[in-house]
């Protein structure tokens, strides 16, 4: 009884701790279409709390941003790309 | 409106004194300012923390570019020939002759030649920027 209890226990803390794990996630934002805008977009999403790499290309149209899953989500980084006049999609 | 913002700054050298000098610097910084508002605007914006999702709308401006950057050099080049090369003798009395004034024209005038550059050559130094 107390070794189940205790295995859950370990079980329930090594789940959060998997939860809060480094993410990476591709972003594709079709609006960038100008030099200056994989700038702009890198500049909003790494103003997101969590986030701690961004990589823009004006060639792919795409945006590789490596975040803390505990901290932010997919939906706040596409909101912010948003917000700076870029909707983004995440890409599977 | 917060375009606006950013023009009140160049404005504020400009309309010290009204005269053609200070319109065609007003045409040319405002000019300037919509010849980069669809890509060095949102960056600037987003950098100081201003954002919206009606930053999209200046990606509309993108191809009126030429336009506006000819507009600008046309009102830079008046201005440039109204205050390094003027035709006539300043009249005394008039704004022209007064030295302070003349010294504003010329800062106004770098200043928003300045901003042109900035706003004409942002695809050259982007790269930079990320």
């Amino acid at each position: 009884m107390l070794r189940s209890s205790l295995l859950i226990a370990f079980l329930a803390l090594a789940s959060s701790a998997a939860l809060a794990e480094v993410k990476t996630v591709t972003l594709s934002v079709p609006g960038m279409y100008c030099e200056l805008c994989p700038a702009t977009v890198k500049k909003a999403i790494s103003r997101v709390h969590g986030v701690s790499k961004v990589e823009a290309s004006f060639k792919t149209k795409e945006a590789v941003v490596t975040y803390d899953d505990s901290q932010t989500n997919v939906d706040a980084l596409t909101n912010a790309t948003a917000n700076a006049g870029y909707p983004s999609t995440p890409r599977q | 409106m917060e375009k606006t913002l950013i023009q009140a700054g160049v404005n504020r050298t400009t309309e010290a004194s009204t005269g053609p000098e200070s319109a065609a610097l007003a045409a040319g910084g405002v000019a300037a300012l919509l010849a980069g508002a669809c890509c060095v605007v949102p960056f600037v914006l987003v950098s100081i923390g201003v954002g919206g999702a009606w930053l999209a709308n200046l990606q509309l401006l993108e191809p009126y570019r030429p336009l506006f950057i000819g507009v600008a050099l046309v009102a830079l080049a008046f201005a440039w020939k109204r205050i390094y090369m003027p035709a006539q003798a300043c009249e005394p009395g008039t704004a022209c002759a007064v030295p302070k004034v003349r010294r504003g024209y010329k800062i106004g005038f770098w200043m928003v030649a300045a901003l042109f550059l900035v706003m004409l050559t942002y695809p050259y130094y982007a790269s930079l920027l990320y």
